[in-house]
């Protein structure tokens, strides 16, 4: 029986410990995306849309999306590559939307990217860790 | 220093830098860094600052701008300092 050993990331705790950890975007545009299982579909800031090239007035489509506070319609762009320490997933799609100024984040890691892989958090050490 | 910052003349006085240092120099604003040294699993140590604002979408441009004229160029824009304001609690 063989071990996969994983990617260990290391992220950083903020927002009261909710891990950030860095995904490069089409191999050339790194951020740091806020981890989160309850989002079924990772997202970007408009900002980052804009910066990487998505052109948002022709997405693939546009969907609703529900949150605890509302519910919206948001455009669905195709990244050419998602890419968080050594795993990486092409042609995955993302919600372009915009995030409160505040929150000083620009993208969501979601589910439809940490589902490819067996997830573990190491909240102790910052560390997301991809199986 | 890269072709594209001699064009536009952005890092002429800029130095490679730890991911660390250019947190402390540029504490509270938005940095938009060109990679210049990575660990063995790819993550950046180093960057050459290109620009900051506090304002996030100020940095668009710049961003855009140096990857258009600078294919295979990496970049890591992320915001220095403390992410949330004292007392907000996060729910998505």
């Amino acid at each position: 029986m063989t071990t996969r050993r994983g990617d260990r990331i290391r992220g950083r705790a903020t927002h009261g410990g909710i891990l950030l950890v860095p995904c490069l975007l089409n191999e050339a545009y790194r951020y740091r995306f806020l981890v989160d299982t309850g989002t079924a579909m990772t997202m970007v800031s408009r900002e980052v849309a804009e910066e990487i090239g998505l052109d948002l007035k022709h997405p693939i489509r546009f969907t609703p999306i529900v949150s605890v506070h509302k519910v919206a319609q948001a455009p669905v762009v195709r990244l050419n590559k998602l890419q968080v320490g050594g795993q990486g997933i092409a042609g995955i799609e993302a919600l372009a939307i915009t995030l409160p100024s505040e929150l000083r984040l620009v993208g969501l890691l979601g589910v439809n990217f940490l589902s490819q892989f067996r997830v573990t958090f190491e909240f102790s050490q910052s560390t997301l860790v991809l199986r | 220093m890269s072709p594209i910052a001699q064009e536009l003349k952005i890092l002429k006085t800029e130095k490679e830098m730890t991911l660390e240092e250019l947190e402390a120099k540029y504490t509270d604003e938005w940095v938009l860094a060109q990679e210049t040294d990575w660990d063995e699993q790819g993550n950046p140590t180093k960057a050459l600052m290109v620009d900051h604002d506090v304002n996030r979408a100020n940095l668009v441009r710049s961003a855009r701008s140096l990857h258009l004229k600078n294919e295979g160029v990496k970049t890591f824009t992320f915001y220095a300092g403390q992410k949330l304001p004292e007392g907000f609690v996060v729910v998505l």
